[in-house]
């Protein structure tokens, strides 16, 4: 998909920058609460962290060159508030309450129940993690899961593609990918 | 189900909806708006306008800040090197010459009955040889050669006085070229150390012991009790070896003996030697 630049500048006063914020960051709000979620599995801390994202979202808006890589600055900056949350609680993961053993066991065509299958996509390494939420759950396109990421789109691939065969090592990829 | 609806379906289950969430963020961001209006005030048009101008005012400034160190710096170093030239001042010249009348008197007492003890002439051949920075001299009969016959000291009874006090001669001091301050110079009687030879006219300095007014053909002659030279300023230089001359008219009392002792001081050295008119 080729994206095309809008540099329709934005603005530097305090009115014309609310209105912006009004267009442009509030409609991702619960895109941005979902993926706090589900990267610190809870739901109080999931909203902090956005409100903390869309002051910083807030103060850095007439900096923003492109309005069509608002979606991906704006996810970024709550990777990044979700990343600074977890540190500040001292630890590298969160209990999601998921227990050791899986009580149902893979096959061919079994699902996964939702908190096993979360607990293996926490499985995953950090970055390959960041990259399935932002595919299947947020629901962005490879190009916006690059920019989120801070890396290219083949590297976003690449990722996505080895996270998948993780998960479902019996599925196709293009099937998996759907 | 697809991949994409079991990760959905999964992470909805710990993602409640906040239906509530965009009216916070919109109160969030409505107080952050007030409070940055409130502490950062909009910038007037002329202020905008201005900016360019206060810019290069800035950048002005700086450049006349550097330009002032560095010309600054430039004076400052030109007036050290200019103090630091100029000739050594008349309070630091009277602390030297107080430093050199300091030193104590090291001249030996002769008897009259013995020989002096170290009356030299020297030839022309061995002036320039000589180790000592100061070199004597001569009068009433003694010849002090130099390099050259030009610059020989005075020729016996060159210039000579008598008068009821006793009697005056020329006696030149040749300085070596590598001394360099003051110079001082006093001289007794051998014998009688209680009589001192007394200078008048140029490069006499230190007390008035009394004044002459006895001599034959002449003004009263104001007699000190030393002499003083600027060995950095020569009035005259030998011919060879550039070594200063310094014609200095001394008197010597009726009575005294013919050993004279003379103590020389200057930076770094402090010299005793005799003489003998013969």
């Amino acid at each position: 998909m080729q994206h095309v630049l809008d540099a329709t500048p934005l603005s530097t006063t305090i009115a014309g920058r609310e209105k912006d914020f009004e267009d442009l960051i509030l409609p991702l709000a619960q895109r941005g609460y979902r993926l706090a979620c589900a990267m610190l599995h809870d739901p109080q801390a999931a909203q902090d962290a956005v409100q903390e994202a869309s002051l910083t979202a807030w103060r850095k808006l007439p900096g923003v060159r492109d309005r069509g890589r608002v979606r991906p600055w704006f996810l970024g900056i709550v990777v990044n508030e979700c990343r600074n949350s977890r540190r500040l609680k001292w630890v590298s993961g969160v209990d999601v309450g998921i227990p050791d053993a899986l009580s149902v066991v893979s096959g061919e065509d079994r699902i996964l129940r939702g908190a096993d299958l979360r607990r293996a996509v926490n499985q995953l390494g950090k970055q390959d993690r960041l990259v399935v939420i932002l595919f299947f759950y947020i629901d962005l396109p490879l190009e916006e899961v690059a920019a989120v990421t801070g890396s290219s789109v083949g590297a976003a691939r690449a990722r996505l593609y080895r996270a998948v065969k993780r998960l479902r090592p019996d599925l196709e990829i293009q099937e998996a990918l759907r | 189900m697809t991949l994409r609806a079991d990760i959905t379906s999964a992470y909805d289950e710990i993602a409640p909806p906040a239906p509530e969430l965009q009216g916070q963020l919109r109160m969030l961001i409505a107080a952050e708006a007030n409070a940055t209006s409130q502490s950062r005030p909009r910038r007037r048009p002329w202020m905008v306008g201005l900016r360019g101008t206060m810019a290069l005012v800035a950048a002005l400034l700086v450049v006349l800040i550097v330009a002032t160190l560095f010309v600054g710096g430039r004076v400052w170093h030109d007036w050290s090197i200019f103090n630091n030239s100029r000739p050594v001042p008349g309070g630091q010249v009277h602390l030297t010459l107080a430093q050199l009348e300091a030193r104590p008197l090291q001249m030996p007492l002769v008897p009259p009955d013995t020989t002096c003890p170290a009356v030299h002439t020297f030839s022309a051949s061995e002036a320039d040889s000589l180790p000592e920075p100061i070199h004597s001299l001569t009068y009433a009969g003694y010849v002090f050669s130099s390099a050259g016959p030009a610059h020989a000291s005075v020729i016996p009874g060159g210039g000579g006085d008598l008068s009821t006090w006793g009697q005056y001669a020329n006696i030149a001091w040749v300085i070596e070229p590598q001394v360099t301050g003051l110079v001082l110079i006093r001289g007794r009687d051998a014998a009688n150390h209680d009589l001192p030879l007394v200078y008048v006219g140029q490069y006499s300095a230190g007390a008035v012991i009394g004044t002459d007014s006895g001599v034959h053909g002449g003004p009263p002659a104001v007699q000190r009790s030393e002499v003083v030279l600027d060995a950095s300023h020569h009035p005259a230089t030998s011919a060879k070896g550039n070594w200063g001359v310094y014609n200095v008219r001394v008197g010597l009392p009726n009575g005294m003996s013919p050993c004279h002792v003379f103590q020389v001081d200057g930076d770094g050295f402090s010299e005793v030697f005799f003489t003998h008119p013969g």
